[in-house]
Protein backbone atom coordinates (compact mmCIF):
# COMPACT_ATOMS: atom_id res chain seq x y z
CA UNK A 1 0.00 0.00 0.00
CA UNK A 2 1.49 3.20 -0.64
CA UNK A 3 1.03 5.86 1.91
CA UNK A 4 0.81 9.90 0.87
CA UNK A 5 3.58 12.02 2.94
CA UNK A 6 7.10 12.16 1.33
CA UNK A 7 10.20 13.12 3.42
CA UNK A 8 13.48 14.92 3.14
CA UNK A 9 16.78 12.86 3.08
CA UNK A 10 17.72 15.11 5.64
CA UNK A 11 14.65 13.82 7.52
CA UNK A 12 15.36 10.30 6.58
CA UNK A 13 18.84 10.35 7.47
CA UNK A 14 18.00 12.03 11.23
CA UNK A 15 15.64 9.26 11.65
CA UNK A 16 18.11 6.62 11.20
CA UNK A 17 19.83 8.18 13.64
CA UNK A 18 16.67 7.41 16.03
CA UNK A 19 16.38 4.26 14.51
CA UNK A 20 19.83 3.25 16.09
CA UNK A 21 21.25 5.62 18.37
CA UNK A 22 18.31 5.95 21.51
CA UNK A 23 19.21 2.29 22.97
CA UNK A 24 22.82 1.89 21.71
CA UNK A 25 24.60 4.56 23.39
CA UNK A 26 22.62 3.43 27.14
CA UNK A 27 23.15 -0.66 26.33
CA UNK A 28 26.27 -1.22 23.81
CA UNK A 29 29.17 0.69 25.31
CA UNK A 30 28.88 -1.81 28.15
CA UNK A 31 28.69 -4.71 26.08
CA UNK A 32 31.20 -3.73 23.57
CA UNK A 33 33.86 -3.21 26.26
CA UNK A 34 33.58 -7.33 27.65
CA UNK A 35 34.02 -8.28 23.93
CA UNK A 36 36.92 -5.45 22.52
CA UNK A 37 38.33 -3.77 25.97
CA UNK A 38 39.73 0.00 25.00
CA UNK A 39 39.64 -0.98 21.20
CA UNK A 40 35.96 -0.76 21.78
CA UNK A 41 35.77 2.60 19.53
CA UNK A 42 37.47 0.54 16.71
CA UNK A 43 34.67 -1.78 16.94
CA UNK A 44 31.81 0.84 16.21
CA UNK A 45 33.92 2.04 13.11
CA UNK A 46 34.40 -1.63 12.44
CA UNK A 47 30.61 -2.62 12.40
CA UNK A 48 29.61 0.98 10.77
CA UNK A 49 32.25 0.00 7.74
CA UNK A 50 30.47 -3.55 7.72
CA UNK A 51 26.82 -2.17 8.13
CA UNK A 52 27.67 -0.02 4.79
CA UNK A 53 27.41 -3.32 2.69
CA UNK A 54 23.75 -3.08 3.50
CA UNK A 55 22.90 0.15 3.15
CA UNK A 56 24.19 -0.44 -0.58
CA UNK A 57 22.56 -2.84 -0.99
CA UNK A 58 19.36 -0.79 0.41
CA UNK A 59 20.61 1.65 -1.82
CA UNK A 60 20.36 -0.50 -4.92
CA UNK A 61 17.11 -1.39 -4.72
CA UNK A 62 15.76 1.58 -4.52
CA UNK A 63 17.51 2.08 -7.75
CA UNK A 64 15.43 -0.72 -9.20
CA UNK A 65 12.31 -0.26 -7.48
CA UNK A 66 12.01 3.48 -6.91
CA UNK A 67 8.81 4.77 -4.62
CA UNK A 68 8.51 0.97 -3.62
CA UNK A 69 8.76 -0.19 0.27
CA UNK A 70 10.53 -3.52 1.25
CA UNK A 71 7.54 -5.02 1.54
CA UNK A 72 6.48 -4.36 -1.83
CA UNK A 73 9.73 -5.15 -3.90
CA UNK A 74 9.64 -8.91 -1.63
CA UNK A 75 6.49 -9.65 -4.01
CA UNK A 76 7.95 -8.35 -6.74
CA UNK A 77 11.20 -10.17 -6.71
CA UNK A 78 10.79 -13.55 -5.39
CA UNK A 79 6.80 -13.79 -6.76
CA UNK A 80 3.14 -13.76 -5.06
CA UNK A 81 3.61 -16.48 -2.81
CA UNK A 82 7.58 -16.47 -1.34
CA UNK A 83 7.53 -12.99 -1.40
CA UNK A 84 4.70 -12.45 1.00
CA UNK A 85 6.23 -15.19 3.11
CA UNK A 86 9.63 -12.84 2.78
CA UNK A 87 7.80 -9.83 3.80
CA UNK A 88 6.02 -11.35 6.52
CA UNK A 89 9.55 -12.41 7.64
CA UNK A 90 10.81 -9.03 7.66
CA UNK A 91 7.60 -7.70 9.61
CA UNK A 92 7.65 -10.33 12.24
CA UNK A 93 11.31 -9.26 13.12
CA UNK A 94 10.64 -5.33 13.27
CA UNK A 95 8.10 -6.48 15.42
CA UNK A 96 10.00 -8.31 17.67
CA UNK A 97 12.82 -5.47 17.16
CA UNK A 98 10.25 -3.65 18.68
CA UNK A 99 8.90 -5.43 21.63
CA UNK A 100 12.82 -5.44 22.97
CA UNK A 101 12.99 -1.48 22.55
CA UNK A 102 10.02 -1.37 24.05
CA UNK A 103 11.55 -3.50 27.00
CA UNK A 104 14.97 -2.55 26.92
CA UNK A 105 13.39 1.61 27.66
CA UNK A 106 10.95 -0.01 30.21
CA UNK A 107 13.42 -1.81 32.10
CA UNK A 108 15.89 0.92 32.09
CA UNK A 109 13.48 3.23 33.74
CA UNK A 110 12.45 0.21 36.50
CA UNK A 111 16.29 -0.44 37.12
CA UNK A 112 17.87 2.81 36.89
CA UNK A 113 15.42 5.29 37.63
CA UNK A 114 11.63 4.16 39.62
CA UNK A 115 12.62 1.04 40.92
CA UNK A 116 9.08 0.43 42.73
CA UNK A 117 7.18 1.21 40.27
CA UNK A 118 5.87 -1.92 37.30
CA UNK A 119 8.01 -1.90 34.11
CA UNK A 120 4.27 -2.37 32.15
CA UNK A 121 3.27 1.26 33.43
CA UNK A 122 6.53 2.57 31.36
CA UNK A 123 5.64 0.37 28.41
CA UNK A 124 1.98 1.15 28.30
CA UNK A 125 2.53 4.77 28.70
CA UNK A 126 5.41 5.18 25.56
CA UNK A 127 3.58 2.69 23.37
CA UNK A 128 0.41 5.19 23.57
CA UNK A 129 2.47 7.79 22.78
CA UNK A 130 3.93 6.09 20.09
CA UNK A 131 0.18 4.76 18.54
CA UNK A 132 -0.68 8.34 18.31
CA UNK A 133 2.41 9.06 16.79
CA UNK A 134 2.24 6.17 14.31
CA UNK A 135 -1.09 6.97 13.14
CA UNK A 136 -0.16 10.47 12.05
CA UNK A 137 1.63 9.04 9.92
CA UNK A 138 5.75 9.34 8.52
CA UNK A 139 5.78 13.00 7.90
CA UNK A 140 4.81 13.92 11.23
CA UNK A 141 7.63 11.32 12.88
CA UNK A 142 9.53 13.05 10.91
CA UNK A 143 9.32 16.67 12.18
CA UNK A 144 9.33 15.09 15.56
CA UNK A 145 12.81 14.42 14.73
CA UNK A 146 13.62 17.99 13.59
CA UNK A 147 12.26 19.22 17.15
CA UNK A 148 14.28 16.15 19.27
CA UNK A 149 17.77 16.08 17.10
CA UNK A 150 19.13 19.45 17.96
CA UNK A 151 18.11 18.62 21.88
CA UNK A 152 19.93 15.22 21.39
CA UNK A 153 23.46 16.63 19.36
CA UNK A 154 23.19 19.03 22.22
CA UNK A 155 23.04 16.47 24.93
CA UNK A 156 26.43 14.71 23.02
CA UNK A 157 27.93 18.15 23.13
CA UNK A 158 27.23 18.86 27.05
CA UNK A 159 27.96 15.45 28.80
CA UNK A 160 31.08 14.61 26.38
CA UNK A 161 32.69 18.28 26.69
CA UNK A 162 31.10 18.56 30.67
CA UNK A 163 32.56 14.51 31.08
CA UNK A 164 36.24 16.12 29.86
CA UNK A 165 37.96 16.95 33.29
CA UNK A 166 36.81 12.79 34.51
CA UNK A 167 39.15 11.45 31.93
CA UNK A 168 42.06 10.14 31.06
CA UNK A 169 43.80 9.22 28.01
CA UNK A 170 45.78 6.16 29.41
CA UNK A 171 41.95 4.11 29.51
CA UNK A 172 42.55 3.79 25.46
CA UNK A 173 46.35 2.79 25.65
CA UNK A 174 47.52 0.23 24.62
CA UNK A 175 46.07 0.04 21.83
CA UNK A 176 44.99 -3.42 19.77
CA UNK A 177 47.01 -4.93 22.59
CA UNK A 178 45.47 -8.37 21.78
CA UNK A 179 45.17 -8.07 17.90
CA UNK A 180 42.73 -7.35 16.10
CA UNK A 181 40.49 -10.10 16.75
CA UNK A 182 38.77 -9.14 19.70
CA UNK A 183 37.63 -5.83 18.03
CA UNK A 184 35.96 -8.46 15.37
CA UNK A 185 34.24 -10.12 18.38
CA UNK A 186 33.39 -6.58 19.33
CA UNK A 187 31.91 -5.09 15.69
CA UNK A 188 29.64 -8.56 15.81
CA UNK A 189 28.36 -7.18 19.70
CA UNK A 190 27.62 -3.95 17.53
CA UNK A 191 26.04 -5.31 14.61
CA UNK A 192 22.28 -5.71 16.24
CA UNK A 193 22.63 -2.21 16.84
CA UNK A 194 23.67 -1.05 13.33
CA UNK A 195 22.00 -3.52 11.47
CA UNK A 196 19.21 -1.92 11.88
CA UNK A 197 19.87 0.84 8.91
CA UNK A 198 17.54 -2.08 6.92
CA UNK A 199 14.37 0.34 8.56
CA UNK A 200 15.45 2.68 5.84
CA UNK A 201 14.33 0.08 3.32
CA UNK A 202 11.04 0.28 4.44
CA UNK A 203 9.89 4.12 4.94
CA UNK A 204 13.22 5.11 2.31
CA UNK A 205 10.50 5.08 -0.19
CA UNK A 206 8.69 8.06 0.76
CA UNK A 207 11.83 9.96 0.03
CA UNK A 208 11.90 12.50 -2.54
CA UNK A 209 14.12 12.10 -5.03
CA UNK A 210 14.52 8.59 -4.62
CA UNK A 211 18.05 9.38 -5.93
CA UNK A 212 19.34 11.61 -2.90
CA UNK A 213 18.74 7.86 -0.57
CA UNK A 214 22.38 7.47 -0.84
CA UNK A 215 23.29 10.48 0.62
CA UNK A 216 20.61 10.06 3.50
CA UNK A 217 22.23 6.54 4.01
CA UNK A 218 25.54 8.15 4.11
CA UNK A 219 25.10 10.59 6.28
CA UNK A 220 22.90 8.89 8.56
CA UNK A 221 25.95 6.09 8.95
CA UNK A 222 28.02 8.44 9.22
CA UNK A 223 26.15 10.83 12.23
CA UNK A 224 25.76 7.36 13.85
CA UNK A 225 29.27 6.38 13.79
CA UNK A 226 30.41 9.48 15.09
CA UNK A 227 28.00 10.20 18.00
CA UNK A 228 28.23 5.90 18.77
CA UNK A 229 31.99 5.84 18.91
CA UNK A 230 32.18 9.61 20.69
CA UNK A 231 29.79 7.84 23.45
CA UNK A 232 31.78 4.81 23.65
CA UNK A 233 35.09 6.41 23.61
CA UNK A 234 34.07 8.68 26.46
CA UNK A 235 33.09 5.83 28.44
CA UNK A 236 35.90 4.36 28.19
CA UNK A 237 38.40 7.52 28.86
CA UNK A 238 36.21 8.05 31.63
CA UNK A 239 35.40 4.81 33.29
CA UNK A 240 38.36 2.97 31.50
CA UNK A 241 37.53 -0.61 29.90
CA UNK A 242 37.63 -2.76 33.05
CA UNK A 243 35.20 -0.66 35.06
CA UNK A 244 32.54 0.27 32.09
CA UNK A 245 32.05 -3.74 31.83
CA UNK A 246 30.43 -4.10 35.12
CA UNK A 247 28.13 -0.84 33.63
CA UNK A 248 24.77 -1.75 32.68
CA UNK A 249 23.71 2.00 30.93
CA UNK A 250 27.01 3.05 30.12
CA UNK A 251 25.78 6.51 28.80
CA UNK A 252 23.64 7.03 31.65
CA UNK A 253 26.46 6.88 33.94
CA UNK A 254 28.46 8.88 31.63
CA UNK A 255 26.15 11.69 32.08
CA UNK A 256 26.03 10.81 35.45
CA UNK A 257 29.61 11.71 36.63
CA UNK A 258 29.07 15.44 35.29
CA UNK A 259 29.89 18.29 38.09
CA UNK A 260 31.18 21.34 37.00
CA UNK A 261 32.27 23.50 39.99
CA UNK A 262 29.60 22.68 42.53
CA UNK A 263 26.53 24.14 40.78
CA UNK A 264 26.31 22.31 37.39
CA UNK A 265 25.36 18.66 38.92
CA UNK A 266 22.96 15.73 38.27
CA UNK A 267 22.46 16.40 34.56
CA UNK A 268 21.38 12.59 34.38
CA UNK A 269 17.72 14.01 34.48
CA UNK A 270 18.41 15.66 31.54
CA UNK A 271 19.77 12.84 29.69
CA UNK A 272 16.90 11.01 30.62
CA UNK A 273 14.14 13.68 29.00
CA UNK A 274 15.90 13.75 25.88
CA UNK A 275 17.20 9.83 26.20
CA UNK A 276 12.98 9.21 26.49
CA UNK A 277 12.26 11.54 23.47
CA UNK A 278 14.87 9.70 21.20
CA UNK A 279 13.43 5.97 22.37
CA UNK A 280 10.04 7.35 21.99
CA UNK A 281 10.54 8.26 17.90
CA UNK A 282 12.38 4.81 17.35
CA UNK A 283 9.68 3.01 19.01
CA UNK A 284 6.92 5.19 16.98
CA UNK A 285 8.99 4.14 13.48
CA UNK A 286 9.12 0.98 14.01
CA UNK A 287 5.38 0.85 14.80
CA UNK A 288 4.91 2.08 12.13
CA UNK A 289 6.71 -0.03 10.07
CA UNK A 290 5.62 -2.84 11.07
CA UNK A 291 1.83 -1.97 10.51
CA UNK A 292 2.76 -0.20 7.01
CA UNK A 293 4.33 -3.78 6.19
CA UNK A 294 1.14 -5.99 7.53
CA UNK A 295 -1.28 -3.60 5.56
CA UNK A 296 0.90 -4.37 2.84
CA UNK A 297 1.53 -8.29 3.21
CA UNK A 298 -2.55 -8.37 3.88
CA UNK A 299 -3.40 -6.28 0.68
CA UNK A 300 -5.20 -3.59 2.88
CA UNK A 301 -5.59 0.24 1.30
CA UNK A 302 -4.81 1.77 4.71
CA UNK A 303 -2.39 0.48 7.79
CA UNK A 304 -4.10 2.99 10.58
CA UNK A 305 -6.54 0.88 11.90
CA UNK A 306 -3.96 -1.59 12.81
CA UNK A 307 -1.68 0.79 14.60
CA UNK A 308 -2.76 0.55 17.64
CA UNK A 309 -3.93 -2.89 18.13
CA UNK A 310 -0.43 -3.72 17.14
CA UNK A 311 1.19 -1.56 20.05
CA UNK A 312 -1.07 -3.20 22.37
CA UNK A 313 0.29 -6.88 21.36
CA UNK A 314 3.25 -5.26 21.18
CA UNK A 315 3.42 -4.47 25.06
CA UNK A 316 2.18 -8.19 25.98
CA UNK A 317 4.88 -9.88 23.72
CA UNK A 318 8.03 -7.49 25.25
CA UNK A 319 6.30 -8.97 29.00
CA UNK A 320 6.74 -11.97 27.77
CA UNK A 321 10.04 -11.87 25.79
CA UNK A 322 12.52 -11.53 29.25
CA UNK A 323 12.19 -12.05 32.80
CA UNK A 324 14.80 -9.10 33.41
CA UNK A 325 17.36 -7.07 32.24
CA UNK A 326 20.21 -9.18 32.14
CA UNK A 327 18.57 -11.50 30.00
CA UNK A 328 18.07 -8.65 27.65
CA UNK A 329 22.28 -8.29 27.66
CA UNK A 330 22.32 -11.57 27.13
CA UNK A 331 20.47 -11.97 24.55
CA UNK A 332 22.11 -9.13 23.25
CA UNK A 333 25.63 -10.22 23.51
CA UNK A 334 24.51 -14.15 22.50
CA UNK A 335 21.38 -14.72 20.07
CA UNK A 336 20.89 -11.08 18.57
CA UNK A 337 24.06 -10.92 16.77
CA UNK A 338 23.15 -13.91 14.58
CA UNK A 339 19.88 -13.12 14.31
CA UNK A 340 19.99 -9.74 13.17
CA UNK A 341 22.57 -10.95 10.52
CA UNK A 342 20.15 -13.19 9.49
CA UNK A 343 17.38 -11.12 8.61
CA UNK A 344 19.20 -7.48 7.86
CA UNK A 345 22.43 -8.77 6.53
CA UNK A 346 22.11 -12.22 4.26
CA UNK A 347 17.94 -11.77 3.71
CA UNK A 348 17.97 -8.10 1.55
CA UNK A 349 21.65 -9.33 0.00
CA UNK A 350 19.78 -12.35 -1.12
CA UNK A 351 16.83 -10.14 -2.38
CA UNK A 352 19.13 -8.28 -4.60
CA UNK A 353 21.19 -11.11 -5.89
CA UNK A 354 17.56 -12.25 -7.09
CA UNK A 355 16.39 -8.94 -8.65
CA UNK A 356 19.75 -8.89 -10.12
CA UNK A 357 19.56 -12.53 -11.94
CA UNK A 358 15.97 -11.60 -12.94
CA UNK A 359 16.99 -8.21 -13.83
CA UNK A 360 13.71 -7.12 -12.19
CA UNK A 361 13.60 -3.39 -12.11
CA UNK A 362 9.97 -0.99 -12.19
CA UNK A 363 12.31 2.30 -13.29
CA UNK A 364 9.67 3.16 -15.85
CA UNK A 365 6.60 3.65 -14.04
CA UNK B 1 -6.13 -5.41 36.29
CA UNK B 2 -8.40 -7.37 34.19
CA UNK B 3 -10.91 -4.55 34.06
CA UNK B 4 -7.99 -2.71 32.88
CA UNK B 5 -7.07 -4.77 30.34
CA UNK B 6 -10.39 -5.33 28.85
CA UNK B 7 -11.07 -1.79 29.10
CA UNK B 8 -8.07 -0.78 27.01
CA UNK B 9 -8.58 -2.91 24.51
CA UNK B 10 -12.32 -1.79 24.21
CA UNK B 11 -10.67 1.91 23.26
CA UNK B 12 -8.33 0.68 21.01
CA UNK B 13 -11.26 -1.23 19.25
CA UNK B 14 -13.48 1.70 19.73
CA UNK B 15 -10.80 4.22 17.67
CA UNK B 16 -11.00 2.19 14.82
CA UNK B 17 -13.46 -0.43 14.28
CA UNK B 18 -16.80 1.56 14.10
CA UNK B 19 -15.59 3.56 11.06
CA UNK B 20 -14.44 0.39 9.08
CA UNK B 21 -17.65 -1.08 9.75
CA UNK B 22 -19.55 1.58 8.27
CA UNK B 23 -17.31 2.28 5.42
CA UNK B 24 -17.93 -2.11 4.83
CA UNK B 25 -13.92 -2.36 4.51
CA UNK B 26 -14.14 -6.18 5.90
CA UNK B 27 -10.84 -7.16 4.89
CA UNK B 28 -9.40 -4.31 7.32
CA UNK B 29 -11.38 -5.49 10.34
CA UNK B 30 -10.24 -9.04 9.68
CA UNK B 31 -6.22 -8.21 9.95
CA UNK B 32 -7.31 -5.51 12.56
CA UNK B 33 -9.28 -8.58 14.46
CA UNK B 34 -6.67 -10.57 14.44
CA UNK B 35 -3.95 -8.46 16.11
CA UNK B 36 -6.40 -7.38 18.14
CA UNK B 37 -7.79 -10.60 19.77
CA UNK B 38 -4.00 -11.92 19.71
CA UNK B 39 -3.12 -8.97 21.45
CA UNK B 40 -6.10 -9.61 24.09
CA UNK B 41 -5.33 -12.97 24.46
CA UNK B 42 -1.74 -12.51 25.16
CA UNK B 43 -2.44 -9.42 27.81
CA UNK B 44 -5.14 -11.63 29.82
CA UNK B 45 -2.40 -14.64 29.54
CA UNK B 46 -0.26 -11.77 31.81
CA UNK B 47 -3.09 -11.10 34.09
CA UNK B 48 -3.78 -14.82 34.78
CA UNK B 49 0.22 -15.98 34.54
CA UNK B 50 -0.43 -18.15 31.86
CA UNK B 51 3.30 -20.18 30.88
CA UNK B 52 3.06 -18.26 27.61
CA UNK B 53 6.56 -19.28 25.86
CA UNK B 54 8.63 -16.52 24.91
CA UNK B 55 9.69 -15.97 21.79
CA UNK B 56 13.23 -14.44 22.49
CA UNK B 57 13.96 -18.33 23.79
CA UNK B 58 12.32 -20.01 20.60
CA UNK B 59 14.70 -17.60 18.99
CA UNK B 60 17.76 -18.33 21.06
CA UNK B 61 17.09 -21.90 20.27
CA UNK B 62 18.21 -21.01 17.36
CA UNK B 63 20.57 -18.47 16.75
CA UNK B 64 22.54 -18.84 19.70
CA UNK B 65 24.68 -21.63 18.18
CA UNK B 66 24.50 -19.44 14.67
CA UNK B 67 25.84 -16.85 17.23
CA UNK B 68 28.27 -19.02 18.83
CA UNK B 69 29.34 -20.20 15.75
CA UNK B 70 30.20 -17.00 14.17
CA UNK B 71 32.31 -15.28 17.69
CA UNK B 72 34.53 -18.28 17.44
CA UNK B 73 34.90 -18.05 13.56
CA UNK B 74 35.97 -14.25 13.74
CA UNK B 75 36.12 -13.01 17.46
Amino acid sequence: MREEGYISPRQASVLLWFAILPTAILFLPALLTLRARQDSWLAVILATLAAGIPALVIYLLALRFPHYTLFQYCELILGHLAGKIVAMVFVLAFFLLNAVVIREFSEFLTTAVMPETPFLFFACSIVAVAVYAARNGLEVIARCTDFIMPLLVAFFVVILLFATPEMSLRNILPFLENGIRPVLGGSLITWPFMGQVIILATYGAFVNPPRSLGWSLITGLLGIAFFLGLVTMGVILVFGACEATSLTFAGYNLARVVSLGQFLERIEVLFLAIWVAGVFIKIALNLYVVALGLATVTGLKEYRPLVAPLGALNVALAAYMYRNISEIRQDLLTVEPGWTLTWQFILPLLLLLVAWVRGQRRTGA
Amino acid sequence: MIALIILAFLVIAYLDAPALWQKKEWRELAVMGIVWSLGLALSLGLAFHLPVPSPAKMLARFFGPVTLWLTRLIG
